[in-house]
C-alpha cells in the first residue's frame, strides 16, 4: 500500500486528468464553432475536424451583415429593460422593506404568488392585450413585457436585501435631516451595489436569451432580436451549407455576454450563490 | 471592492444606455416628416424581394424589382418604398404574416398564397380588387380594363367564394421530379411512367448503393401533401363527384378552385362520402409507405434545403420540386452532373386495385410567386391609391415579364407575346394535364388537422401504428376539423 | 421601527404607493390580469379575437383525453427526472474535484473554463447542438464514424427513440447545465468552500479516507445547496420548451413534444386560445403545487 503522501499525489493527478477531460468535452462544441467559423465550404467538407489555412475571416463580415441589426436591437431592448427593472424593483423592494401600511402585506404576498405562476400562462392574454392596444410589432411592447416579467424576482431580492440593512443606519440618516428619498440615495444605494449588479446581470441574461416573447410580439424583421434573427439566419445558412459564416454569426452573438461576464464574474458569482441559497 | 465596482457599473450602464439611445434615435429618425403628397408603401413581394449577392450564395438572387421601383419613382417621385425582407416560406411564414395583419402592420402590397388569402378574407385584412380591375390600367396601351391583361385562370383562381377578388394570383408554377442523369446511366434505368416502374427503378438504385429519393418532411411538410394530392386525385377519381356533392364527374382544369372546395369537403365528411375508414381512401397511405422504403432515411429531419444538398452532391438520385428550384439547381456549384425531369408517375392496376389509369394531376397552377394583395388598411393609411397604381405598373407586361425572367422560377400569368425561359417550360407543360381536384391535408381543412395528420403519417410510415389505427385517427381528426369549421364559419346549411 | 412613524402613516402610505406605482401598474396589467383572463378564458371557445361559446369544463375534459397532452406530460416527466439526476451528479463531481485540488490557481482556472458554456447565449448553444446532431454534417455522427462505431449513428433529432433524449442530452458532459440550473457547479463549490477549515483539518488528521469523507461529511454539509439545485432544476425544466421548439418542434410526430410547446402551437398555429389557456392553467397548478411541496421539503429538512 502506498504512503498517504503518495496516494494524495496520485489522487491529485487523477483529479486533474478527469477535470481536463471534462473541460475539453464541455468546451469542444465551442472550439469546433470557432475553428469552423473561418472555413470555406470546401474546407469544411474536405477537412471536417482539423483547422485549415487560409482563414476566411470574411465569413465574419458576411455574418455581421446578416445579424448586426438584430444585435443592436437586442442591446437596446435589453439595456432599457434592465434599467427599468432596477428602478422599479428597487423602489418597490425598498417600500416593502421599510414601509408598513394597510394592504402592504397583501401586496407583497401577491408578488410572491405571481412569482410562482409560470410566465407561459401570461402569454396569451398579454399577446391579446398588446394587440388590442396596437402595440404589437414595437420595441415598446417587448420592453414593457420584459420589465413586467423581470421585476417580480427583482422586487423579492431587493426587499430581502433592504430588510437586512440595520435600521440604525437609516435612523441616523433621518436624524441628520435627510428625507426618505435622500436617505435612499445616499445610504442605501451605495450599500446595495452588489445586489444591484446581481439583479442587473441576471436580468440581462434572461432578456438576452428571451426567444418566445420576441417571436410572438415582433413581426417586422427589422425589429427582431438576436435570438429570432439567429434562428432565421440558421435556417438560411444551414440550408446553404454555409457553415463558416453561420458559426461566425454564433460567435458574434456570443460576444456581448462574454464581455459582460469578463467584467462582472466575481460579483455575479457571489451574488448568485448567496441569492440562490437564501432564496 | 468598491473601486472596481464603480467603473464596472459605469461601463455596463453607459454601453447599454448608449446603444439604446442610438437605436431609439435611429428609429425616430426613420420617421421624419415627408412632403404633403408623399406616401410610403410597405411592400412584401416574397421571392421577388431584391437583395445583394452574398459570398455564400451559390446562385444570383433576384434584383429586377429595384429597376421597376426606380422607373416608378421617376414617374412618381412622391412615393417611397419600404421593401420588407423575404421570410423563407417555412412553417413559421404563415404565423409571421398572420401576425403582421393581426398587428395591423401588414404590408400595403403583399403576397400570399391565394388559398390562404381566401381563407382569411372574412377577417377583413384585404381590399377587394374587383372595382380596380374593371378600370383601365394607365400603364398598358389601349387598355380598357386592367383585368384584360391577365389570363382567365388568374381571375378564376383569385375569385373568393363571396365573389370578390382579394388576390391576384399571377404566377404560374409546375412541379417535376428531378433526377441525376449520371446515376440513372450508371444504374441503367430510365425515367418511369408508371408507379410500378418508379418502385422498381428505385430498388435498382438502392441496390447500387445510392439513396433513391431525397424526400423531406421537416419544417414545411408540403411534399407529403403533393404526393397525397397526386395519389388521392388518381385513386379517388370515380368518387370525386360524390364528394363534391353534385354527383357529376369533375373535369380537370388548371383552376384549383374548380375542384372540391373546403365547404364541400366538410359536407362530404359529414355525409361520410369522404372517409378515412374507406379502403379506397386508405390506399394512398399504403402506397406512400411502399415508396418511403426508398427515401433518404433522415426524411423526418430533412427540410427542402437538406434535400437539395443531398441531390446536388450526388448522394440521392432524385428530388421533387417546383420550377422555383430550377435556377438554383442549374447554378449550384456543388453539382457536377447532368439532370433531367419527369412527371409524377401514373398509378396503374399493376400497383393498386383502385387505379383508374388516369395520369397524375399537375401539382401547380396559379400558385407561384406574385399572388398580390392590397391591405384593407391602406384606406386609413391613405396609401390605397398609390398601392393600386404601383400594382398596375408592376403587372404591366413590359415590367412583369422581365421581373419573372430575372427570377427564373415561374411564368407570368398575363396575356402577351413573350417567351417563357426554356428551363421552366417542361414544368408548365405539366399543367396541360390539369391540376389536382381535391386537396389533401395541407390547406384543405384546418391547420390543426394538417399538423395532426402529419403526426399520424410519421407514425404510420415508421411502423409505430398500423394502417387501421392510422385511418381511425385520421377519421377522428376529420370529424373534429369538420365540426370546427362549421362552427367557426357558421355553416348552418351543413347538417 | 414603525411605531414612531404612525403619525405620518397616511403620507407614507401615499409616498410608498407612489414609489411602487410603476411596478404595480405593470404587475397588475401584465401579470395579474392575464392570469385571471387566462383562467376565465380556459372555460370558453376562444380564437384570440372573440370569446365564443361557454364550454364549462369542456377544454379540461378534452385535455385529459388528448394524446398529445398525455405524451407531453410523459415527456416532461422524463425531462425533469433526467435533468435532476444530471444536475445533481456531474456538476457535483466537478465541484468536488475542484474543491480537493491543492493548486488553487488551477482550481480557479477550471471554474472559469466551466463557466464559458454558461455565458454563451442559450440560443447559440441550442443551434450548435442542432448542428452536432445533423444527420450528415453533424459532429456526433462524424465522430462515431471516425472511431469506427458507424452502427451507432442515428438520425438523432428525427428518430422516435432518440429525439427526446437528444434534446435532454444537450450540454454533454453536463458539468454545466442549461439556463439558471447551469450554475449548479458554482453553487456546490460555494457551499463546499463554506465548510470551515477546522473541520477539514480535523478530518485530515484523523485520517478519514476520501470516499467516506465525501459521502459522509462533505455532501451532507452542502445539503442546502443540493436542495436549491433540485428545486431550481425542477421548476425551470417543467416550464421549458424553447429547446424542444428549436431542436425538433416536438417531432417526430409528438415524440418530443412538451406541454409548453403544445400550448404555443395550439394558440398560435391553431387559433385555439381557449384550449391553450386550459393547458396553461393546468401547468400553473402543477408548478405552484411542486413549488410549495419542494419549499416545504426544503424547510422541514433544514
Amino acid at each position: 500500500m502506498a504512503s498517504p503522501a503518495l496516494r494524495i499525489r496520485y489522487g491529485q493527478i487523477i483529479s486533474h486528468a478527469i477535470l481536463v477531460v471534462l473541460v475539453i468535452l464541455s468546451l469542444y462544441p465551442f472550439a469546433y464553432m470557432l475553428i469552423t467559423s473561418v472555413k470555406s465550404i470546401d474546407q469544411f467538407y474536405h477537412s471536417y475536424f482539423e483547422p485549415t489555412l487560409p482563414f476566411h475571416f470574411e465569413n465574419y463580415l458576411e455574418a455581421w451583415s446578416q445579424v448586426g441589426r438584430y444585435m443592436v436591437n437586442s442591446l437596446s431592448t435589453t439595456a432599457i429593460s434592465v434599467v427599468l427593472v432596477l428602478l422599479f424593483a428597487s423602489l418597490a423592494g425598498y417600500v416593502f422593506a421599510r414601509y408598513r401600511f394597510p394592504g402592504s402585506e397583501i401586496l407583497f404576498m401577491t408578488v410572491m404568488l405571481v412569482m410562482m405562476v409560470p410566465a407561459i400562462l401570461n402569454m396569451l392574454p398579454v399577446f391579446v392585450t398588446l394587440r388590442d392596444l396596437r402595440l404589437l410589432d414595437t420595441h415598446l411592447a417587448l420592453v414593457v413585457v420584459y420589465v413586467s416579467q423581470g421585476q417580480v424576482l427583482g422586487v423579492y431580492i431587493f426587499r430581502n436585501f433592504f430588510v437586512s440593512i440595520p435600521d440604525e443606519l437609516l435612523d441616523a440618516a433621518e436624524i441628520d435631516g435627510a428625507g426618505d428619498l435622500r436617505s435612499l440615495w445616499h445610504v442605501i444605494v451605495p450599500l446595495s451595489k452588489p445586489i444591484i449588479f446581481t439583479v442587473a446581470v441576471m436580468s440581462t441574461l434572461t432578456f438576452w436569451n428571451e426567444y418566445i416573447w420576441p417571436l410572438i410580439l415582433l413581426s417586422s424583421q427589422r425589429l427582431w432580436t438576436i435570438t429570432l434573427g439567429l434562428v432565421v439566419f440558421e435556417a438560411r445558412y444551414a440550408g446553404m451549407a454555409a457553415w463558416g459564416p453561420l458559426f461566425s454569426g454564433y460567435v458574434i452573438a456570443s460576444v456581448p455576454l462574454i464581455v459582460l461576464f469578463a467584467f462582472s464574474m466575481k460579483y455575479f458569482v457571489a451574488g448568485l450563490t448567496a441569492g440562490a441559497v437564501k432564496g | 471592492m468598491k473601486d472596481t465596482f464603480r467603473p464596472a457599473i459605469a461601463v455596463f450602464v453607459a454601453v447599454f444606455a448608449l446603444c439604446g439611445g442610438i437605436v431609439f434615435a435611429g428609429g425616430a429618425a426613420e420617421q421624419t416628416a415627408l412632403p404633403d403628397d408623399a406616401v410610403e408603401l410597405r411592400i412584401y413581394v416574397g421571392e421577388f424581394t431584391p437583395r445583394e449577392r452574398l459570398p455564400s450564395d451559390r446562385w444570383d438572387p433576384p434584383s429586377y424589382l429595384n429597376t421597376i421601383i426606380e422607373e416608378y419613382q421617376e414617374l412618381h417621385p412622391n412615393v417611397r418604398f419600404d421593401i420588407l425582407p423575404e421570410i423563407p416560406d417555412g412553417d413559421e411564414f404563415l404565423t409571421w404574416i398572420t401576425t403582421q395583419y393581426l398587428a395591423a402592420s401588414g404590408p400595403d402590397v403583399g403576397t400570399m398564397l391565394f388559398s390562404e388569402v381566401n381563407r382569411n378574407a372574412h377577417r377583413g385584412w384585404f381590399a377587394n380588387l374587383l372595382p380596380y380591375l374593371e378600370e383601365p390600367n394607365p400603364y398598358v396601351a389601349d387598355n380598357e380594363a386592367w383585368k384584360d391583361i391577365f389570363l382567365q385562370g388568374v381571375l378564376d383562381t383569385g375569385t373568393a367564394p363571396d365573389g370578390n377578388m382579394y388576390v391576384l394570383p399571377t404566377g404560374l408554377v409546375g412541379t417535376a421530379i428531378f433526377y441525376n442523369q449520371d446515376i440513372f446511366d450508371e444504374v441503367g434505368v430510365q425515367p418511369p411512367q408508371t408507379w410500378a416502374q418508379f418502385m422498381s427503378i428505385q430498388q435498382e438504385i438502392k441496390d447500387a448503393g445510392y439513396i433513391p429519393f431525397a424526400f423531406h418532411m421537416s419544417g414545411n411538410p408540403y411534399q407529403a401533401n403533393w404526393a397525397l394530392r397526386s395519389m388521392q386525385d388518381m385513386l379517388l377519381d370515380d368518387r370525386l363527384g360524390e364528394i363534391k356533392g353534385t354527383g357529376e364527374p369533375i373535369e380537370r382544369t388548371t383552376i384549383e378552385a374548380e375542384g372540391v372546395s373546403q365547404k364541400e369537403l366538410v359536407a362530404a365528411i359529414r355525409r361520410g362520402d369522404y372517409s378515412a375508414l374507406d379502403p379506397q381512401w386508405q390506399e394512398q397511405l399504403r402506397l406512400l409507405k411502399e415508396w418511403s422504403e426508398y427515401w433518404d432515411p433522415s426524411w423526418i429531419a430533412m427540410n427542402v434545403d437538406d434535400a437539395h444538398r443531398s441531390f446536388v452532391r450526388g448522394q440521392s438520385a432524385m428530388m421533387w420540386h417546383s420550377s422555383g428550384r430550377v435556377r438554383m439547381i442549374e447554378a449550384d456549384t456543388l453539382r457536377d452532373f447532368d439532370y433531367g425531369t419527369f412527371s409524377f408517375p401514373t398509378i396503374t392496376q399493376e400497383s393498386s386495385p383502385y387505379a383508374t389509369g388516369i395520369p397524375a394531376p399537375a401539382i401547380g397552377g396559379y400558385t407561384g410567386a406574385g399572388a398580390f394583395t392590397i391591405a384593407q388598411r391602406t384606406e386609413e393609411r391613405g396609401t390605397r391609391e398609390a398601392a393600386v397604381d404601383f400594382l398596375r405598373f408592376l403587372t404591366a407586361p413590359e415590367n412583369y415579364v422581365p421581373l419573372h425572367e430575372d427570377l427564373g422560377a415561374y411564368a407570368p400569368g398575363i396575356r402577351g407575346d413573350f417567351e417563357v425561359s426554356p428551363e421552366i417550360r417542361p414544368f408548365l407543360e405539366s399543367l396541360e394535364r390539369g391540376t389536382f381536384r381535391i386537396e389533401s391535408f395541407f390547406r384543405g381543412l384546418t391547420r390543426q388537422y394538417s399538423d395532426e395528420f402529419v403526426r399520424v403519417l410519421q407514425e404510420y410510415l415508421t411502423d409505430r401504428v398500423t394502417l387501421d389505427q392510422a385511418s381511425q385517427t385520421v377519421q377522428r381528426l376529420l370529424d373534429e376539423a369538420a365540426e370546427d369549421l362549421i362552427e367557426s364559419h357558421n355553416w348552418t346549411d351543413i347538417p | 421601527m414603525t411605531t414612531k412613524r404612525i403619525p405620518l402613516a397616511s403620507r407614507k402610505t401615499l409616498l410608498g404607493l407612489a414609489l411602487m406605482l410603476p411596478m404595480l401598474v405593470l404587475l397588475f396589467s401584465l401579470r395579474l390580469y392575464p392570469i385571471f383572463s387566462a383562467f376565465v378564458h380556459s372555460f370558453f371557445r376562444w380564437d384570440g379575437f372573440e370569446t365564443g361559446r361557454f364550454l364549462g369544463l369542456g377544454n379540461y375534459q378534452r385535455l385529459v383525453r388528448d394524446p398529445n397532452m398525455i405524451q407531453s406530460a410523459a415527456n416532461i416527466g422524463k425531462f425533469v427526472l433526467t435533468r435532476l439526476v444530471l444536475n445533481l451528479t456531474f456538476p457535483m463531481m466537478g465541484a468536488l474535484l475542484i474543491y480537493h485540488l491543492r493548486a488553487q490557481r488551477a482550481g480557479y482556472l477550471y471554474r472559469v473554463l466551466f463557466m464559458v458554456p454558461m455565458v454563451v447565449p442559450l440560443i447559440v448553444v441550442l443551434l450548435t447542438w442542432k448542428f452536432i446532431y445533423h444527420p450528415y454534417d453533424g459532429v456526433l455522427n462524424r465522430v462515431l464514424e471516425l472511431i469506427g462505431l458507424e452502427q451507432l449513428q442515428r438520425i438523432w433529432l428525427g428518430d422516435f427513440d432518440t429525439a427526446l433524449w437528444a434534446v435532454i442530452g444537450i450540454g454533454f458532459p453536463w458539468v454545466t447545465g442549461l439556463g439558471i440550473s447551469g450554475f449548479a457547479l458554482l453553487i456546490y463549490l460555494a457551499g463546499l468552500q463554506q465548510i470551515s477549515t477546522d473541520v477539514m483539518d480535523a478530518l485530515t488528521v484523523d485520517g478519514v479516507r476520501m470516499p467516506t469523507r465525501i459521502f459522509r461529511i462533505e455532501i451532507p454539509l452542502i445539503a442546502d445547496q443540493i436542495k436549491v439545485i433540485s428545486v431550481l432544476t425542477t421548476i425551470n425544466t417543467l416550464q421549458s420548451y424553447v429547446p424542444v421548439m428549436i431542436m425538433t418542434g416536438g417531432g417526430p410526430s409528438n415524440a418530443s413534444l412538451v406541454p409548453g410547446l403544445y400550448l404555443y402551437q395550439t394558440a398560435f398555429h391553431h387559433d385555439r386560445f381557449g384550449y391553450a389557456a386550459s393547458i396553461g392553467v393546468v401547468m400553473a397548478i402543477v408548478l405552484v403545487a411542486v413549488t410549495m411541496l419542494t419549499n416545504r421539503f426544503v424547510r422541514t429538512r433544514q
